[in-house]
């Protein structure tokens, strides 16, 4: 501990609200020293509970592991008990998954916005991208009948086929958030303070972030271009044209950056897939009790916050053996030492805003 | 002590003037004080609160408060009834009285300086020889006694907040006088009416446009005053987002209804001034004999419209941008406000000694 350090322990809710857990730093008041997070919070048990439930049955558990993403959650879960049991996925079913992926993309992206905003006083800014949010809201509830946790997947494609007037919808929204988009380049991007606020602070090296396990926008933010939906496609990604932004400043600001472009980019995806829509079955038949032979299989999907992978091990009964889950935010929670280096207090909030942190996902 | 009471308190006098001339002076100041209390520091209170909330609520794409009375107007009294039942929280303080004592005395300086200000041509209830100079030192000493709160606090936090006040002062002090020095060199003294007194009803005959230089030390005291103000986007003392926001929330009950109150009086006290010494306050481009009595009535109508478009103008500026970091914030003052207020004073001075005047 240095000389005139005084020790902290910041509970939730404190500095930005990010989720229940804690952090112990110890500053002098304006300098952050050193930074440690103490997770457990939010421990659900999520993983033990899964070696009960059926395997269809334990889908809506898996919202609940990131609330925020969740359909990305259920796709990976999907993903890999189809591959364990050797299930072919419709392509209609294939087409609304990717639809739905990059809607809750947009959306998480959006929540991320408001907390940027909010940790930088923006109140606006933050306002605005939570409207936006509840546009997708909507459409999810028109869909899947919740605006949150949709446990909108099944084992072998989705729960119900696109209901009337949702393609309507959809091609609406992605006309107003089009343009909406250039507002938060105005309010965000091209705003002074924001850039003074967030450029140079938050720095991740791409070392580093590789070596931590970090994916998703903040190691594209740190001038790696990675993304699942290339390096190892699923569902139909391969079919779609879209970019990989990045950004090289490796700072909040880079982030911030990096999540609008993705935004964009989501958006090109999404024009695409519903242009493309198949037709066709939306579920492939599953038999009335459902035992995967013995196996393993692991799957991993793109979501907002990076490589979300679902591990499960099948002993041929109703219920899995073992699920596990691979979560980005639990990476990228561990870059919080080294990120919160010589940090100004002032800073902090929107540092931790920027690493898009979500606590369900870091202790399940 | 002999004293002519229209020189000290001219609204006590215009008081005087409906009443026998028999009334003692006393009597009549009270009354002009419980008058100026109810007729214009309380209603501006309110009413700055209400626009707050209202226009925050425009900008966010939200409704604000529309229960509590037609579009929400009466919101401000439930919010008071609401700050009488809570309880008072008395956190362990080193120094309790101090902790205590802070909001009040911040009030006290801050309601007073209020008092100072002309409204409309009788409507000033204490008019002192230098009042523009005590007006200053209030603004200075209020934040001091925030100060006192934060620095006698028991907590950690709070004592760190009490040491980004006295930064932030120091960003806003000297930008202030600087600024200040404009409007006392135009119209050569440093009483608030005189100065006043000094514009005209015209644009062109506002201080404000009285050269370059009086557009430069306005935007600097309007500037300053913004950080004086404390609030978004210079909220570093009482920040949300910061875990170091103890000054406001030491308190519960009536005890921070004083400080939000005392928000809401900055802001008055800070458009008033600008209104004062920058845009020509009350005074009417148009001759007011045809009114008489009610030439005070329009004055005021005057002086209420030109501060309430300077109210909006800084609760949208509060509420759209995001906040200064504490550096930023005093980097911007003395590299970018001090000079400017210099260059402002300077121009202002060569203006006058080539002779323009304002009227």
């Amino acid at each position: 501990m240095k000389q005139d350090s005084i020790p902290f322990t910041l509970n939730f809710g404190q500095v930005a609200t990010v989720g229940p857990f804690q952090l112990e730093i110890e500053t002098d008041g304006e300098t952050i020293h050193t930074g440690r997070p103490v997770v457990g919070f939010l421990h659900r048990g999520i993983e033990k509970i899964a070696e009960r439930m059926p395997w269809q049955g334990f889908i809506p558990y898996t919202d609940r592991v990131d609330y925020l993403s969740a359909i990305h959650c259920n796709y990976a879960y999907a993903l890999a008990v189809e591959s364990l049991a050797q299930i072919v996925v419709p392509r209609r079913a294939v087409a609304i998954r990717t639809i739905v992926a990059e809607l809750n993309r947009i959306g998480s992206h959006l929540l991320n916005l408001a907390n940027v905003s909010k940790s930088l006083g923006a109140s606006a800014a933050q306002m605005y991208a939570i409207a936006d949010r509840e546009k997708i809201n909507n459409l999810f509830e028109m869909l899947a009948g919740a605006r949150l946790t949709y446990s909108f997947l099944r084992i072998g494609g989705v729960a119900v086929d696109i209901t009337e007037g949702f393609l309507e919808r959809c091609y609406e929204f992605l006309n107003y958030f089009e343009s909406k988009l250039e507002e938060y380049e105005t309010l965000l991007t091209n705003n002074y303070l924001v850039r003074g606020r967030l450029k140079s602070i938050g720095i991740v090296d791409p070392v580093i972030a590789v070596n931590a396990g970090v994916s998703g926008p903040i190691l594209r933010a740190s001038g790696k271009a990675f993304d699942l939906r290339k390096a190892r496609p699923y569902g139909n990604y391969s079919e779609f044209s879209f970019e990989i932004p990045t950004s090289d400043s490796q700072d909040a600001f880079g982030r911030l950056l990096v999540r609008l472009s993705e935004m964009q980019q989501a958006i090109a995806i999404l024009k695409q897939a519903l242009d493309q829509l198949p037709s066709g079955d939306f579920c492939a038949n599953l038999p009335k009790v459902f035992k995967p032979a013995k196996g393993q299989a692991y799957a991993a999907v793109e979501s907002p916050r990076g490589i979300f992978g679902v591990y499960v091990m099948s002993s041929g009964e109703k219920y899995p053996a073992r699920v596990k889950f691979r979560t980005p935010s639990f990476a990228a929670l561990g870059l919080f030492p080294s990120v919160v280096q010589e940090v100004s207090v002032a800073d902090l909030a929107p540092v931790l805003a920027s690493l898009d942190i979500s606590a369900s996902e870091v202790d399940r | 002590m002999n004293f002519e009471l229209s020189q000290i308190s001219p609204f006590s006098a215009f008081l005087g003037s409906f009443f026998s001339p028999l009334t003692p002076a006393w009597l009549l100041m009270i009354l002009a004080t419980v008058f100026f209390w109810f007729g214009v520091l309380a209603p501006a209170t309110v009413v700055i609160s209400f626009l707050d909330r209202k226009i925050s609520a425009d900008i966010q794409r939200r409704v604000g408060p529309n229960r509590t009375g037609p579009y929400g107007l009466f919101q401000w009294l439930s919010d008071c009834i609401k700050f009488f039942f809570k309880e008072d929280l008395k956190r362990a303080a080193r120094e309790p009285v101090l902790v205590a004592l802070g909001p009040v005395i911040a009030l006290a300086f801050v309601f007073c300086s209020i008092a100072s200000v002309p409204v409309s041509r009788d409507f000033v209830l204490s008019d002192v020889e230098g009042s523009l100079i005590w007006i200053f030192g209030a603004i200075v000493f209020s934040n001091l006694t925030l100060f006192w709160t934060s620095y006698a606090s028991s907590k950690k936090g709070t004592v760190l907040s009490g040491y980004r006040l006295l930064v932030v002062m120091s960003s806003y002090v000297v930008p202030v006088g600087v600024a200040l020095l404009s409007p006392v060199l135009v119209s050569g003294t440093a009483n608030l009416r005189a100065i006043v007194n000094s514009q005209g009803g015209f644009p062109w005959q506002w201080i404000f446009f009285h050269g370059p230089g009086g557009v430069f030390s306005g935007v600097v005291l309007f500037w300053s005053l913004l950080i004086w103000q404390g609030r978004a986007p210079f909220d570093v003392a009482s920040n949300e987002s910061e875990f170091s926001a103890g000054i406001v929330f030491q308190f519960s009950g009536v005890r921070q209804a004083f400080l939000i109150i005392l928000e809401y009086a900055t802001v008055f006290l800070s458009c008033e001034l600008m209104v004062a010494l920058f845009f020509g306050s009350y005074i009417t481009p148009f001759d007011l004999e045809f009114f008489g009595r009610g030439s005070n009535l329009v004055e005021f109508i005057c002086f209420w419209s030109k501060v309430f478009g300077l109210v909006y103008l800084v609760t949208w500026l509060r509420w759209s941008l995001p906040k200064f970091r504490i550096d930023q914030l005093v980097s911007m003052s003395w590299k970018f406000l001090v000079p400017t207020g210099v260059v402002g004073v300077v121009l202002t001075a060569a203006f006058l000694v080539m002779g323009r005047s304002l009227k």
